[in-house]
C-alpha cells in the first residue's frame, strides 16, 4: 500500500489520514469483539454444560430424593427398632429382677433350713433375742414351768379350798 | 411369807405392752418390775387373789422382738418372779412395723418435679430389706435404706439397727414448667421371713414452677456483656494446651481419676495443662510435681441467675486469657465451667462420671428448691453445646444421649495403675498383708472400699454379713474409706450396737488401700448408683472375686455367674443371697471368676490407655476449630 499522500490534496490527504486512524480503531474494536465473542461462545458451551448437567441431575432428583427418604426413613425405624429393643431389655430386666427375688427368697429359705438344723436362729434379721428355733422351746419351757407355779398357787387360794368338794364330785361322776 | 406371780399373755405382744400379776406379803411400793432389762411402771391393780395386791407394770422402752425377760423384784434386791414374755407377732399376723413417714406430709405442696419420700423404719425391729415408694405416675420406685437417724437410736435403744433405721426415695414426676398435680404416695417394707407391711396411702400436691420472664430477659443482658469483655482479650491458643475445670483437689474416686489423665497426657502426650478448681486438696502437690498450675477459684455460683452470669463471665475470661487450645470439664456438677469454656470459643469436652438423671442430680446437690429455671437451662444448653460429651460407661452415655447428639457423646473407660499385679497375689504377700493390717490368716475377709455413705450402702453390707455369720463363723468385713460423717458415725453406733466389733473393721480413708485389696478374699460393692467404680477394678486388678450390685458401669464390668455375682441394689436380703452364692461357691471356682473377670477386662485396665484415647479426643476438637 502507498503511504506518501503527499502528492493528494489537502482535505484528501487529512480525510485519509483520519479514515486509517478509524480504521485502525476499527480492527482493535472488532479483534475485541471477536475475544468476546469467543468467551461468549465458551460460557454458552459451559452453560449448556451446565444445563445439560442440571437436566440430568433434574431428571435423577426424584431417586435422590427417593434415596434421601429411605434414608430418613432408615433412620426412623432403626430407631424404632432401638427403642424397641430397649423396651425389650428393660422389660427383660424387670423378669431377671423378679426371677432373682424368687431364687433369692428360696436361698433365704434353705439358709433358713440350714441354720435350723444346725440348732441356731434362721436367717431373717431379728433382734437379739430371738423369736425362733431354740429360744422358742426355751420359752415353751418357761412356759410350762410358770403354768405349773400357775396351778400350785391357784390351789393354794381359798376359792380351790372352797371348790374341792365339786371337784370331788365332778371326778366321781365321770 | 412373800410371793410373786406374773400373768403371762396368751399370744405374742408389741413392743411396748402391760403385764398383771400380784404380790403377796409385801406392799407394791417395795417392789419392781424389770421387763426386757428396764423398769416398768408399776401401778396397783385390783384384780387378784385373796391377801395378794395385784399390779399392773407397762414397759417404759419399746422391747424389741424375741424372748424379753420379766422380773418381780423384792426391797432387798430379792428375785420374787422370773418370766419370759415373747415380743412378736404370731402366725399369720402382720410383723411388728415401727414406721414413720417424714415427708411429704399429707396434703403437702411439693414445689419442683421430684418428690422427695423419707421416713425410718424398723420390721421386726431391725432396718427392712427393702422400701419401696409409690408416687402415683412414676411407677415403683427402691429407696435407699438404712440411713442414719441417731434420733430413732435414741429412742429405741435396744434395737440395734434403730441408728440406721433411715429411708429415703427421690421420685422425679414428669410435669412440664407451669403445671400441677395432685399425687398419691404410700410406702411397702419387705424383710424375708418377717413378712411385708403397706403404709396407708396419702397425698400431695406437686407444682413445676414456670421461668420468671424477668431472669431470663436478665440472663441474656448478662451473657451479652460477657461476650463483649471476651472481645477485648487476645485470642492466642495453644492447640496442645489443655484448660481442665474440675470440681475438686481433694482425695476421691473422680479425682484421682483426673490425676491419673494428667500425667499420662503431660508426660506422655506432651500436653501442657493449667487446672482451675473451686476446692485445693491434696492432689495440688500432685500437679505442681506434674509442672501443672493449678488456679483456685470461688465454689460455682449457680443460686440465682445473676451469680451464675457473674461466675461463668470470669471463668469465660480466665479461659480465653489461659492461651489454652481446649478445655476439659470434670463432673456433671461443673457445668457453669463447661458454660464458661464454650462461650471462651473454647472446643471442650466434658467428662460425666454420674449416673443421676438431671432432677436427680439437682435435689441432691442443690436442694429441694434446685436450680433457676434459667440456670437450669444454661445447664441443659451447655450438655447440648459442648464438643465432646465423655462417659465412663455405657448405661450412663445412653442416660445423657438425648440432651446431645451420638456423635458427640463417647465412653472411654478408664484403667489403674493396679493392673500390675495382672489379677493375682502371690499367698505370700496375702500373709504379709494380713500380718501388717492385723487380720487373722484364717479369717475369710470380705471387702469395701470406697468412702462411706450411703449410697455406698456400708450399712447394708453389715448387715448381710451378719446373716450369713451362721455359715461362715469366719467372717470378718473390712469397710475402708470410713471418715465422721453422720453415715460413719451411724456405722460405728451400729457396729457397737450390735456387738460386732469383732467381725466388722471400719478403716478410715486410705490414700493407698492396696494392702487391703492383697489381705481379701472377696470384695463387694453394694452401691446404688455407680458408673464406673474404680474399686472394681483394682480388686479384679488383685485377683478378688467380686460381688456387685447390679447398677449402670457394674453391671458391664461384671458377669453374673461368670466373673463374679450380681445382686439387685438397696435390697439387704438379695445382698444376702449374693453373698451366700459366693461362698457356696468352691474356692477353686472363685479363683476362675476373679481370672475370667480380669481377662474381660484387660482390654482397658491399662491407665495409659485411657489417656492415649484423651489425647486423641482433645487433639481431634482443638484441631477442628470453635464450632
Amino acid at each position: 500500500m502507498n503511504d506518501d499522500l503527499s502528492d493528494l490534496p489537502g482535505p484528501v490527504r487529512a480525510e485519509l489520514t483520519r479514515l486509517r486512524a478509524e480504521r485502525v480503531v476499527f480492527v482493535s474494536e472488532r479483534e475485541k469483539l471477536l475475544a468476546q465473542l469467543r468467551e461468549a461462545d465458551e460460557s454458552a458451551r459451559e452453560l449448556l454444560a451446565d444445563r445439560d448437567r442440571l437436566a440430568a441431575q433434574v431428571a435423577e432428583l426424584p431417586e435422590t430424593v427417593r434415596s434421601s427418604e429411605e434414608q430418613t426413613a432408615s433412620i426412623e425405624a432403626l430407631r424404632a427398632e432401638l427403642a424397641t429393643a430397649r423396651q425389650e431389655r428393660d422389660a427383660l430386666r424387670n423378669e431377671l429382677t423378679g426371677t432373682r427375688a424368687e431364687r433369692d427368697a428360696l436361698r433365704l429359705r434353705l439358709l433358713d433350713a440350714e441354720v435350723v438344723l444346725g440348732g441356731r436362729e434362721p436367717s431373717a434379721p431379728v433382734a437379739a433375742a430371738s423369736t425362733s428355733g431354740a429360744d422358742r422351746i426355751a420359752a415353751a419351757e418357761a412356759r410350762a414351768a410358770h403354768l405349773a407355779r400357775e396351778l400350785a398357787a391357784t390351789r393354794a387360794t381359798v376359792s380351790w379350798r372352797v371348790t374341792a368338794p365339786l371337784r370331788a364330785v365332778r371326778r366321781k361322776s365321770r | 411369807m412373800t410371793s410373786a406371780f406374773v400373768e403371762l399373755p396368751a399370744r405374742s405382744v408389741g413392743h411396748q405392752f402391760e403385764l398383771r400379776g400380784w404380790v403377796r406379803g409385801l406392799a407394791l411400793a417395795d417392789v419392781t418390775v424389770h421387763i426386757a432389762g428396764h423398769v416398768a411402771n408399776l401401778r396397783e391393780h385390783g384384780d387378784a387373789p385373796d391377801g395378794a395386791t395385784g399390779w399392773a407394770a407397762h414397759t417404759t422402752k419399746p422391747a424389741p422382738n424375741g424372748v424379753q425377760s420379766v422380773s418381780v423384784i423384792g426391797p432387798a434386791g430379792e428375785l420374787l418372779a422370773q418370766e419370759v414374755v415373747i415380743v412378736g407377732s404370731d402366725e399369720g399376723d402382720e410383723p411388728l412395723a415401727l414406721v414413720e413417714l417424714d415427708g411429704p406430709a399429707p396434703d403437702a405442696e411439693v414445689t419442683g418435679d421430684l418428690v422427695l419420700v423419707t421416713g425410718w423404719a424398723m420390721l421386726n425391729s431391725r432396718a427392712p430389706s427393702m422400701v419401696e415408694v409409690f408416687v402415683e405416675g412414676s411407677g415403683v420406685t427402691r429407696a435407699r435404706t438404712r440411713l442414719p437417724r441417731p434420733d430413732v437410736g435414741a429412742a429405741f435403744p435396744d434395737f440395734p439397727d434403730a441408728v440406721v433405721s433411715g429411708f429415703e426415695a427421690r421420685v422425679p414426676v414428669d410435669l412440664p414448667p407451669g403445671t400441677a398435680r395432685r399425687v398419691s404416695v404410700r410406702v411397702r417394707l419387705t424383710t424375708h421371713g418377717a413378712g411385708e407391711w403397706t403404709s396407708p396411702t396419702r397425698f400431695v400436691t406437686v407444682r413445676n414452677p414456670a421461668g420468671d420472664a424477668a431472669d431470663e430477659l436478665l440472663a441474656d443482658q448478662l451473657e451479652e456483656q460477657t461476650a463483649r469483655l471476651l472481645e477485648r482479650v487476645s485470642d492466642r491458643r495453644d492447640p496442645k494446651h489443655v484448660l481442665v475445670l474440675t470440681h475438686s483437689l481433694a482425695i476421691g474416686g473422680g479425682q484421682l481419676w483426673l490425676q491419673e489423665l494428667l500425667t499420662g497426657l503431660v508426660k506422655k502426650h506432651d500436653w501442657r495443662a493449667t487446672v482451675v478448681t473451686p476446692v485445693d486438696g491434696p492432689l495440688r502437690d500432685d500437679c505442681a510435681a506434674l509442672g501443672v498450675p493449678v488456679h483456685l477459684t470461688s465454689h460455682y455460683r449457680i443460686g440465682d441467675i445473676a451469680s451464675y452470669e457473674g461466675h461463668v463471665s470470669e471463668l469465660a475470661l480466665l479461659a480465653r486469657a489461659s492461651g489454652a487450645g481446649v478445655a476439659l470439664v470434670n463432673t456433671l456438677g461443673a457445668f457453669s465451667a463447661a458454660d464458661a469454656t464454650k462461650r471462651a470459643g473454647l472446643p471442650t469436652a466434658w467428662v460425666v462420671h454420674e449416673s443421676f438423671e438431671l432432677p436427680d442430680f439437682s435435689y441432691q446437690n442443690w436442694g429441694p428448691a434446685g436450680l433457676a429455671p434459667t440456670v437450669k437451662q444454661r445447664w441443659e444448653r451447655s450438655l447440648g453445646a459442648v464438643d465432646r460429651l465423655l462417659f465412663v460407661a455405657d448405661a450412663t452415655r445412653e442416660m445423657f444421649v438425648g440432651h446431645s447428639t451420638p456423635q458427640r457423646c463417647r465412653t472411654i473407660r478408664y484403667g489403674t495403675p493396679m493392673v500390675r499385679f495382672g489379677g493375682r497375689i502371690s499367698e505370700h504377700r496375702r500373709r504379709e498383708a494380713r500380718e501388717r493390717l492385723g487380720v487373722p490368716q484364717d479369717a475369710l475377709l470380705l471387702l469395701n472400699v470406697g468412702v462411706v455413705e450411703p449410697r455406698k450402702g456400708q450399712a447394708g453390707l453389715i448387715a448381710a454379713a451378719e446373716r450369713v455369720r451362721h455359715v461362715a463363723p469366719g467372717l470378718v468385713v473390712a469397710i475402708v474409706g470410713q471418715h465422721p460423717t453422720p453415715y460413719g458415725l451411724a456405722l460405728d453406733d451400729l457396729v457397737e450396737r450390735g456387738g460386732l466389733e469383732e467381725s466388722v473393721r471400719l478403716v478410715p480413708i486410705q490414700r493407698d488401700p492396696t494392702p487391703w485389696f492383697h489381705a481379701a478374699d472377696l470384695f463387694v460393692n453394694a452401691s446404688d448408683i455407680e458408673s464406673l467404680p474404680r474399686s472394681i477394678l483394682e480388686a479384679v486388678c488383685c485377683g478378688l472375686p467380686v460381688l456387685a450390685s447390679d447398677v449402670f458401669g457394674a453391671r458391664e464390668m461384671i458377669e453374673d455367674g461368670r466373673t463374679g455375682w450380681l445382686f439387685e441394689p438397696n435390697n439387704a436380703d438379695a445382698l444376702t443371697v449374693a453373698l451366700l452364692r459366693a461362698l457356696d461357691t468352691p474356692a477353686e471356682r472363685r479363683r476362675e471368676f476373679a481370672d475370667n473377670a480380669f481377662a474381660k477386662l484387660s482390654d482397658w485396665l491399662d491407665p495409659t490407655g485411657y489417656a492415649d484415647e484423651y489425647s486423641d479426643v482433645l487433639s481431634e476438637i482443638a484441631n477442628q476449630g470453635e464450632r
